[in-house]
């Protein structure tokens, strides 16, 4: 096949630091080229220098870029201007603010068009209607004339790519495109692309953080890693012989769908903690004196039990309550009706101080988890301190200690997060939480704002710490190849009801409910060790 | 159009209710704390008690507070401010006439300093961290530091004394004297506005040229002039809209100094002339006016805002 | 995305503008300060003989109707004028910081009920309600602190509240909710030094917008009343002169408050940076 794009030689850098460097890459007509890599790869500066969307202050230094024939030199954005949109174009990672809040969806997606050879009214809303069709939007009538804000994540990138491909272009440069979206919307969406690519010999770009999402879309696969191309191959190459030291690593810690299950072993009958029949209503915002006081339900009699030393696996999409139930474990949610229960004794309205701190939680973004203005060791102190868990002159030794247990340095313990890497800034609440020595630790889609690598390392230090402390976990998340995993018994949430409730095992061997089989078929799965 | 501009104005409107209250007991309050009998100072030294009773009768000064303040809200809805110690006219009379100059002083100060903050605005974002862009932000932070009446000093002394362009005080009686009389207080807040204006339409051109919509803009093919003004000046403009309705508000403010400078008869000009007479019943009409003028000021931005935004959210 | 790399410039134009703030206002402050002790200004003593001097050697800036030295007035004028600019953004800062972190961190009806009396002082025009005040209260240096305390909390607790509720959602908080901590330790320990550092960027400007506010009073003879000096007095007595075109009894007092507070703005936009470069 002829590469319809190729890049050679690029290299982008500051005033004073390389960020890309040398990087070739080729588009094949029908085909989709992925570029992996982790954050700080540089894989999304490619992708915008390519464009002429450099952030102020980036530059190429140098660069050939090659299409339909024609040589362009990439220091020259002007030149490189006139393949936007006709040529080349490009989606993005968060289709609800790359659109335009302001203009209906068919006028956004049909004003390149416009611009070009003034259309008739007419001709623009078939044209409108054209695209939607083209991107399998359900009612393509209705949705030309919504607002951005109407619609849904994948109506939003349904429209996106609709609009980017509205001037025909080759290639279409693909950042990050279904990151943000839901494991079923995400597969629909790459089933689009995918047929998108057959039907009109579209070329792609993919440009993703997940391995698993650009095995099923891309036939070549580039991996990226600090502003260089390690190694590059066919798909099968990539996944099954890797040479680079640095790919083997990426691929041993993306977690697959295959290999043995966490087995399912109660260590006791007993059960830790147990919520019974619990309804959570939000008071829905807005104006009230013409209407009925409404609510909107977001759990529905939801029981659960966790035994004691269990992992056990909370999966759902987002809008199906999984991380509301973890705040009413917690106690930071109030619900409307229902009963917990905590070691054989109801957890009321009020907790004491001891219930608190046995039920403790890690969350989901390491930036957000840790105060900005305090030091690691006043965040632990106050904390430890607060709640007598040893004797004020020893809390220092007591959280060296715990931090230890979570390989955090104790040199670390005099810096504020900023100075912290995510990774490191994780550890560390997971440190905060054990140093209350907890029961239960609640853990809320804990890796996902973390690389493949470093989402390895703290589950590798959840399971460690399970095992040494029988520590119960509740592991939240909606990535179902890290719950097969982990968990030794899985829960499947649905628009705040519970749809299956299994052992690990069962639900993604024989999955009984028709939503946890779609969830299940929409993993992108074709990593095959 | 119900859903969308009714029912919300309806909404802001009720929500209004308790913050008019408020106003009211506010400036109810400010003046019946204040030091100084009113009824002795309407009447003089010298009156007699008799007098003085009589007079506090009339007034209702000898009710319970809570009943004061009820027939002064009341009074409010009814368009009675009471009456002015000092004019021998219904406060709300001696409002009405001074509220024309001021509104017209307003419009003009808005007027120009929105022409004359949004080209420098657009310039500036035109290279960020350039010269123009960094002189421009000492030059705002040098603006903003200056009080409007050394401002209108300023502007009297240049265009009214030297260059001798304009009429430097007074408002004439034809409308066309009205107009050239406002002209240079109008450039006088038009200026003091520069800082605010232009900070919220660079940090708006800012944030729109950064975002990813301006970005697949772009990556769509669309022409320059198209995705400046669709995708860089539209969203900008709405996101300003707000701004400009609070500076509004607060330029109520500064129209009150402009216009003793420039001696204009609006209302700041009125309340200036009531607290040097201590005519308390004046004071009180001016203040509430005041604080019903920047009310409706942000209930149209609202409006406005509503209008522009297909999300509509009033806030 | 990736790629949010920090870069390092040779120079930074917001910090510039921050340390020539500073020290345009330490100068001014200085001079303010210490000048009249050196050479022993007296800013009071009358010489009607030698009234409205434009600047001799004598008297550098001149005299006025009173014949007394207007430089010895500026600089003491400053003292005044400076300070209380100064003090009167504590209150304000404190007050509005504290009502807009607890409305913040609380929500529900205490929220409701700050917000609703911040909108019942943000409906009357600043100067208005501050003239109102004064007039109200009486003249002196102590209705000028508390007028500006009545009418300035607002902004402040506007920009904590929007912020305090912002970061009680946020993930520490929950951590600090669970880990025991009670709700005044945590808005005290954990949301206030989150927010402070807004707070305190808007004082700065703030300090320059109370010079405005003394100096607008004075000229209108309230608030700091005569014979005490201040330049917005000097201001309003400069220009009964006006006609003759003794512009020099307005230039000086005019160009002290521009630069006083030119330095407090300046530093303000040179702390202001991180809003945009986000």
């Amino acid at each position: 096949m002829n590469a319809l794009m190729t890049v050679s030689n690029l290299t982008i850098a500051t005033s004073n630091r390389k960020l890309v460097t040398g990087v070739n890459l080729q588009v094949t007509a029908g085909e989709a080229t992925g570029l992996v890599g982790e954050s700080g790869s540089g894989k999304s500066m490619v992708l915008r220098s390519i464009m002429g969307l450099l952030p102020n202050g980036v530059n190429v230094e140098s660069g050939v870029l090659t299409y339909g024939g024609k040589t362009y030199d990439m220091t020259d954005t002007k030149r490189l201007a006139t393949l936007r949109g006709q040529h080349v174009t490009m989606i993005f990672q968060e289709p609800g603010s790359a659109l335009n809040q302001l203009l209906r969806i068919g006028q956004q997606i049909t004003d390149a068009v416009n611009s070009k050879e003034h259309l008739s009214k007419e001709a623009r809303r078939q044209l409108a209607l054209h695209l939607l069709q083209s991107v399998e939007m359900r009612n393509p009538e209705e949705t030309a004339k919504s607002y951005p804000f109407e619609l849904s994540g994948g109506m939003k990138q349904r429209s996106m790519i609709a609009a980017a491909t509205a001037l025909n272009p080759g290639v279409i440069l693909c950042d990050e495109p279904t990151t943000a979206l839901d494991v079923t919307v995400q597969a629909r969406i790459l089933d689009l692309l995918k047929t998108m690519m057959q039907t009109t010999n579209l070329g792609l770009l993919y440009v993703s953080h997940d391995l698993a999402v650009v095995s099923q879309l891309c036939s070549t696969v580039n991996v990226m890693h600090s502003g260089q191309i390690l190694e590059e191959g066919s798909l099968d190459q990539i996944f099954h012989d890797p040479q680079d030291d640095y790919t083997k690593k990426l691929i041993a810690a993306t977690p697959t769908m295959t290999g043995p299950y966490q087995r399912y072993e109660p260590i006791s009958d007993d059960s830790l903690f147990q919520m019974n029949n619990v309804v959570v209503s939000f008071e829905n915002k807005g104006f009230t004196l013409f209407h009925k006081n409404n609510r909107k339900t977001v759990l529905h009699n939801i029981s659960l039990s966790i035994g004691k030393g269990e992992i056990v696996g909370l999966v759902g999409e987002s809008g199906s309550g999984k991380s509301t139930i973890a705040r009413v474990i917690s106690g930071l949610q109030p619900y409307d009706s229902g009963t917990l229960r905590f070691d054989n004794e109801p957890l009321g309205k009020h907790r004491t101080a001891n219930q608190n701190c046995a039920i403790q939680m890690v969350f989901q973004d390491p930036n957000a988890s840790l105060d900005p203005t305090k030091t690691i060791r006043q965040t632990l102190q106050e904390i430890v301190n607060a709640n007598h868990i040893v004797p004020h002159n020893q809390s220092n030794e007591y959280i060296v200690e715990t931090l230890e247990r979570c390989q955090i340095d104790k040199e670390l313990l005099n810096r504020k997060p900023k100075q912290l890497s995510g990774g490191q800034k994780q550890r560390i609440a997971i440190g905060r939480a054990l140093a209350l020595q907890p029961k239960l630790l609640i853990a809320d889609e804990p890796t996902s704002a973390l690389d493949v690598s470093i989402q390895k390392e703290i589950l590798d230090l959840l399971l460690d710490l399970h095992n040494k402390l029988n520590l119960s976990i509740l592991f939240i998340s909606h990535d179902l190849a890290v719950v097969r995993s982990f968990c030794s018994r899985v829960v499947v949430l649905q628009n705040g009801k519970v749809m299956e409730e299994n052992t690990t095992e069962a639900i993604f061997d024989h999955p009984t409910d028709n939503y946890t089989k779609e969830l299940l078929d929409s993993i992108p799965q074709k990593i095959i060790r | 159009m119900f859903q969308r501009f009714i029912l919300p104005t309806l909404k802001r409107l009720v929500t209004l209710i308790p913050v008019a209250l408020g106003v009211c007991l506010l400036t109810f309050l400010l003046l019946h704390v204040a030091p100084g009998d009113p009824v002795r100072l309407a009447l003089g030294d010298k009156a007699s008690a008799e007098a003085i009773a009589t007079r506090r009768h009339e007034w209702g000064l000898d009710k319970p507070l809570w009943v004061q303040f009820l027939d002064f809200v009341v009074g409010i809805f009814h368009g009675d401010l009471g009456d002015s110690i000092t004019l021998n006219e219904p406060t709300a009379t001696a409002i009405a006439q001074r509220l024309p100059p001021t509104l017209l002083l307003m419009a003009g100060g808005t007027l120009i300093g929105i022409v004359l903050a949004l080209p420098l605005a657009i310039l500036s974002t035109k290279k960020i961290g350039g010269f123009f862009d960094e002189f421009m932000r000492v030059f705002v932070a040098l603006l903003q530091g200056i009080p409007s009446f050394v401002l209108g000093t300023f502007v009297i002394i240049l265009f009214g004394l030297q260059l001798k362009w304009m009429p430097v005080g007074g408002y004439g009686t034809t409308l066309m004297d009205h107009l050239v009389s406002i002209v240079l207080p109008s450039i006088t807040i038009g200026i003091g506005l520069i800082p605010v204006l232009f900070r919220g339409f660079r940090q708006a051109i800012l944030d729109s040229l950064e975002s990813d919509s301006v970005a697949f803009g772009k990556a769509k093919g669309l022409p320059d002039g198209l995705l400046k003004r669709d995708y860089v000046i539209r969203p900008a403009a709405v996101d300003t809209v707000n701004l400009i309705g609070l500076q509004l508000g607060s330029l109520v403010g500064g129209v009150v100094i402009v216009e003793n400078v420039f001696a204009i008869p609006g209302m700041g000009n009125l309340m200036m002339s009531a607290i040097l007479s201590r005519d308390f019943p004046l004071v009180q009409g001016v203040v509430i006016v005041f604080a019903a003028l920047v009310t409706v000021i942000y209930l149209l931005t609202d409006i406005c805002y509503t209008a522009l935004d297909p999300r509509g959210s009033m806030s | 995305m990736t790629g949010k790399q920090v870069k390092p410039k040779e120079y930074d134009p917001a910090r510039i503008r921050m340390f020539s703030g500073c020290a345009l206002l330490l100068v001014t402050l200085l001079v303010c300060f210490i000048v009249p002790i050196l050479i022993h200004a007296d800013p009071y003593a009358q010489d009607v003989a030698n009234g409205l001097r434009s600047p001799y050697a004598e008297h550098i800036m001149g005299t006025d109707a009173l014949g007394r030295d207007i430089f010895a007035r500026l600089l003491y004028g400053g003292q005044t004028d400076l300070i209380v600019a100064m003090v009167a953004v504590i209150a304000p800062l404190i007050l509005g910081t504290f009502l807009g972190a607890s409305g913040g961190y609380y929500g529900g009806w205490l929220d409701t009920l700050i917000m609703r009396i911040a909108d019942v002082i943000s409906a009357f025009p600043f100067y208005v309600l501050a003239i109102a005040l004064v007039f109200v209260i009486g003249n002196g240096m102590g209705s000028v602190f508390t007028a500006i305390a009545i009418v300035s909390w607002v902004p402040y607790c506007r920009l904590v509240r929007a912020e305090a509720s912002r970061i009680k959602n946020l993930d520490f908080i929950s951590a600090a909710k669970m880990g025991n901590l009670s709700d005044l330790r945590i808005i005290i320990n954990h949301v206030m030094p989150n927010v402070m550092h807004q707070a305190l960027t808007y004082a700065v400007t703030d300090a320059s917008a109370n010079i405005g506010v003394i100096v607008t009073l004075s000229y209108f003879g309230m608030g700091l009343v005569p014979p005490q000096p201040d330049w917005g007095q000097m201001l309003s007595e400069g220009q009964q002169y006006f006609a003759n075109g003794d512009y020099y009894l307005i230039f000086f007092p005019a160009l002290a408050i521009i630069i006083a507070s030119f330095a407090f703005s300046l530093i303000g936009e040179g702390l202001n940076v991180d809003k945009e470069t986000r």
